[in-house]
């Protein structure tokens, strides 16, 4: 080869070489980053990871795919809302889908938002609640009209809460807001003090909000007010979705602490340690508690906090565990097997993993 | 190993300036100019040393090399060498700089990306990142990631009433100002026909602002941002030190005399198709700049010896085809 010819060569591949370092040094300055969003009943279970596909609840097999391949400005990760006539999910595109859940084709979307989803809808009565990347909440109804939005001064990482006439919606500007049901005004606002990124849980009587912040607290609320009723720290930043049985609180940290907090005083029932960073929020099931470290490893607990059985799944857990029925199934981040169903024995019933 | 030496420190570090002022498009220009500043004498003396270069490459004994050796690239290296003694010149010394800094840039880049962070995988891995004790996460987040009209976590579009698309402002301004770079760095040519530096420089100046532009177009606009305020900074640095070279940018006629690069692709491309007959370059300029390099290789590499005369009947010969 002619030394010039060399030279362009050289030139052309440090082009190119540079061109894929700075595109792949950024996949997560384009938005592709992220852990798949999972939600089921008995029947199917619909895992949103870039695009959104029903499986078979029985064996883990593809009913559909939705869309067909995936569309890099429109991603899908939130995990889907499942009603009988529709799927709500929303895109890192700021669209709203509804879907259908027979067929996956889209019935119609709501395109208002500047930014992307994250959190899932939230379905109450006839309306449609859905929170924005864009610190907006928009109300709408069930064929997705819009009926009223409310703006905060900062994005929205997680779905609001709805009860009676209220929807309680915590924002990343530290503030948790309560809102009437019907038209959107305020009610009334609380300082956090931090930034959340878990969705407040109501009190099986509706009359106290547990909402977890980046200050390492949990902090009870009154639903009525906004006044904090007590507040309980913990070892470190808490990701893992808080959830409620029988008037306790469960939820992982960042250090891999597992708690159990007293609802109605806060105080720390037991604390066990797992093997890795619990991100993912756990679940209960009817013979105990499943939760999931970072690392890999699917552990069961009883009530009283001991292990009943452990289980390891290869590749990352961040998404909250889903439960149907006996069944708890484990989204899988970078692993082969994308969705791993286990039953309530830890017996494993099937994986999903995508044809390549 | 990386992360923890490189990542780690640039994220902290900008996230303490996005903590000062409040404002990440900010954060992200004085971050920028931080490490521009910390790599101002490796870059100065990269620009000292490539200017050497271009310099010697000018030089008469250089320039002989090149023509003597040109068959013998073993020997032609040695007398090269030589050479690059007997003027006092260290070839390593422009290479060691750019070595040095290029995983500073990288180390830039990819904190600015994981700092503006916009998913929740994103968000848990800064908040690892962030020094315990030297940053609070709580009062930290949420990151404002707007500035401007832009949202820095999202691709830049700049939305007027009038007109139904939005218009990329940010990523022309990365295209403008890396051509402006490309060409106002861009050294005077040694006056050698086929000279592969100009070839290379030329192919860089019409490919990278392209390049830079499609990035700017389609990662999130911080990104756009950085390599914006980089080449600006960039240019800034070479005027500073009085390195740019207008004539590059600006139209000029075409000399008379041996001169830019162009011209001497020119020049080198007509022998090639009078290669018979030594009289016919002046009926044959050469016409576009594709057609003006291959004939300089087909030069270079038929080699005639016997035809070229001693160094300077090449000048003179290079001259008498320009005109």
């Amino acid at each position: 080869m002619k030394e010039s010819n060399r030279k362009i060569l050289l030139v052309l591949s440090l082009i190119i070489i540079a061109s894929l370092a700075l595109t792949g040094c950024s996949s997560g300055a384009t938005s592709t980053n992220n852990w798949p969003g999972v939600n089921a009943d008995s029947e199917t279970v619909y895992f949103a990871n870039t695009t959104l596909l029903s499986l078979r609840m029985a064996d883990g097999t593809v009913k559909w795919q939705y869309p067909e391949k995936a569309d890099a400005k429109h991603l899908l990760y939130s995990s889907p809302v499942v009603l009988e006539d529709k799927i709500l999910v929303g895109d890192y595109g700021g669209v709203l889908r509804s879907i259908n859940p027979n067929t996956g084709t889209l019935l119609w979307t709501f395109e208002e938002a500047d930014n992307r989803y994250i959190a899932s809808p939230v379905v109450t009565g006839d309306q449609i609640f859905a929170a924005s990347m864009d610190g907006t909440l928009y109300a709408l109804n069930q064929n997705g009209v819009l009926q009223w939005k409310f703006e905060t001064k900062a994005g929205l990482w997680v779905s609001p809460v709805a009860n009676g006439d209220m929807v309680y919606q915590s924002s990343m500007d530290k503030k948790l807001y309560a809102l009437k049901k019907s038209d959107g005004s305020l009610v009334w606002e609380a300082d956090m003090g931090a930034a959340s990124v878990t969705v407040p849980v109501l009190s099986e009587d509706a009359s106290t909000l547990y909402v977890n912040t980046f200050s390492n607290k949990i902090i009870a609320l009154e639903t009525a007010t906004g006044k904090v009723k007590w507040e309980t720290p913990t070892n470190d930043t808490v990701w893992s979705q808080p959830f409620l049985v029988d008037g306790l609180l469960y939820f992982g940290d960042n250090a891999g602490n597992v708690y159990s907090l007293d609802s109605s005083t806060g105080s720390v029932k037991w604390t066990i340690t797992l093997t890795g960073a619990v991100i993912s929020g756990g679940v209960a099931l009817a013979d105990g508690l499943v939760f999931a470290s970072e690392n890999g490893e699917v552990v069961m607990l009883s009530t009283d906090g001991a292990k009943v059985w452990t289980r390891t799944v290869t590749g990352q857990l961040y998404s909250n565990l889903v439960a149907v029925e006996d069944r708890v199934l484990v989204p899988v981040m970078k692993g082969d097997q994308l969705l791993v169903c286990f039953d309530s024995n830890g017996n494993q019933v099937w994986t999903y993993t995508p044809s390549k | 190993m990386w992360d923890a030496i490189v990542i780690r420190p640039f994220i902290n570090v900008l996230l303490l300036i996005y903590q000062l002022v409040g404002n990440f498009g900010i954060a992200i220009i004085l971050f920028t100019l931080l490490i521009r500043l910390i790599t101002y004498p490796l870059n100065a003396s990269q620009i000292k040393s490539s200017a050497a270069m271009t310099e010697l490459q000018k030089d008469k004994r250089y320039l002989d090399i090149q023509e003597k050796y040109k068959g013998d690239k073993e020997k032609l290296a040695q007398e090269q060498m030589k050479l690059y003694k007997e003027v006092g010149y260290n070839p390593m010394s422009s290479c060691l700089p750019t070595l040095l800094q290029f995983p500073i840039i990288i180390g830039l880049y990819q904190a600015i990306i994981r700092a503006m962070a916009s998913t929740p995988f994103d968000m848990l891995n800064l908040t690892r990142h962030v020094y315990k004790g030297f940053l609070s996460i709580e009062n930290l987040i949420p990151l404002n990631n707007h500035f401007l009209w832009m949202n820095l976590g999202q691709p830049e579009r700049l939305q007027l009433g009038f007109i139904n698309f939005g218009i990329p402002v940010l990523a022309i301004l990365v295209v403008v100002t890396s051509y402006m770079q490309s060409k106002l760095m861009q050294p005077p040519t040694s006056g050698q026909p086929g000279d592969q530096t100009a070839m290379m420089s030329n192919m860089m100046t019409i490919y990278m602002p392209f390049l830079m532009g499609y990035l700017a177009l389609t990662l999130a606009s911080g990104l756009a941002l950085y390599f914006f305020v980089s080449n600006v900074l960039s240019i800034v640095q070479y005027g500073i030190m009085g390195k740019l070279n207008w004539d590059n940018l600006l139209p000029k006629k075409r000399p008379a005399g041996p001169a830019g690069s162009r011209t001497i692709n020119a020049k080198a491309a007509a022998p090639k198709k009078a290669a018979p007959k030594p009289a016919a370059p002046k009926s044959k300029p050469a016409g576009s700049a594709s057609t003006k390099t291959n004939p300089a290789k087909t030069t270079t590499t038929k080699a005639k010896p016997k035809k070229i005369e001693p160094p300077q009947l090449k000048s003179g010969s290079k001259e008498e085809n320009e005109s």
